[in-house]
């Protein structure tokens, strides 16, 4: 009753503003980084997985390397998905894709498989999964995403918005 | 004296997921009067770089009279992490209820 009341007051008298700062200014998020980082995971897997068999310098030296951006890449997709979806995505959006809450959390549990893994399969698993998320990102702003190759060494595809 | 609640609409998204844009809430001017912020306290304080503006945020630390203050949304937060304490005189008051 007393929460009709406030609400019919505001009509006739605007509350006033408090502001709720962010870091950065509102409304600027984009999946795309959790995609090249899920293409660069797919990619450190094959590099991996190519490297010969017998120990030597070099072949430790790659390898290293190759798993050192292979875990830094899998913890950039959780990192940039976790901020759209924590940020970015409102009750609203819930509601229109019920399946954001488990698809963020396939994201999560499968950048943490590829980085406990050689894993081939996982790592296309996670693109596939972080692109139905980009797929839903760009939906709710009413822009169509759609589907092109991506032009990478890792292959396969990159969603992007387009027009219309 | 004016009068202790007032009504405001927040607009930004550093307080989520307790607090969203667009939310109205009410704050009480007289919280602070008999009594200091403590630290959990959801506090409405006068913005440094622009004293037209209100901000909320939450007590995290409390040095003497001063206060560090921070987004419940701390991935998209602009806090004391980057303007420092804030003093018990910029403070207007306490988050009593949303409505």
């Amino acid at each position: 009753m007393i929460k009709v009341l406030l609400r019919a007051i505001d009509k006739i008298s605007t509350p006033k503003t408090i502001y709720a700062h962010c870091d950065i200014p509102c409304g600027i998020y984009d999946p795309h980084l959790a995609q090249v980082a899920a293409h660069t995971v797919i990619r450190m897997t094959a590099l991996i997985n190519e490297l010969p068999d017998e120990d030597s310098k070099d072949r430790e030296h790659k390898l290293a390397r190759y798993t050192l951006v292979k875990e830094e890449h899998a913890e950039l997709v959780k990192k940039e998905v976790r901020v759209i979806w924590g940020d970015y995505f409102k009750p609203e959006h819930l509601e229109r894709y019920p399946k954001l809450h488990s698809l963020v959390f396939e994201i999560m549990k499968l950048s943490s498989k590829v980085r406990q893994e050689i894993n081939p399969e996982a790592s296309e698993q996670l693109l596939a999964k972080v692109q139905d998320f980009t797929e839903i990102f760009w939906e709710t702003k009413g822009v169509k995403p759609t589907k092109a190759p991506s032009n990478y060494p890792s292959g396969g595809e990159i969603v992007l918005p387009t027009k219309g | 004296m004016r009068f202790p609640l007032e009504r405001f609409k927040i607009v930004g998204h550093s307080m989520e997921p307790d607090f969203y844009s667009g939310q109205r809430i009410i704050i009480n001017r007289w919280a602070y009067i008999f009594s200091d912020p403590t630290i959990g306290d959801i506090i409405a304080f006068r913005d440094r770089h622009d004293k037209g503006k209100i901000a909320l945020k939450k007590v995290k630390k409390i040095l003497d009279k001063s206060y560090y203050v921070v987004g419940l949304n701390q991935e998209d937060s602009q806090d004391s992490r980057s303007f420092g304490y804030i003093s018990s005189k910029e403070i207007i008051g306490k988050f009593f209820t949303r409505y």
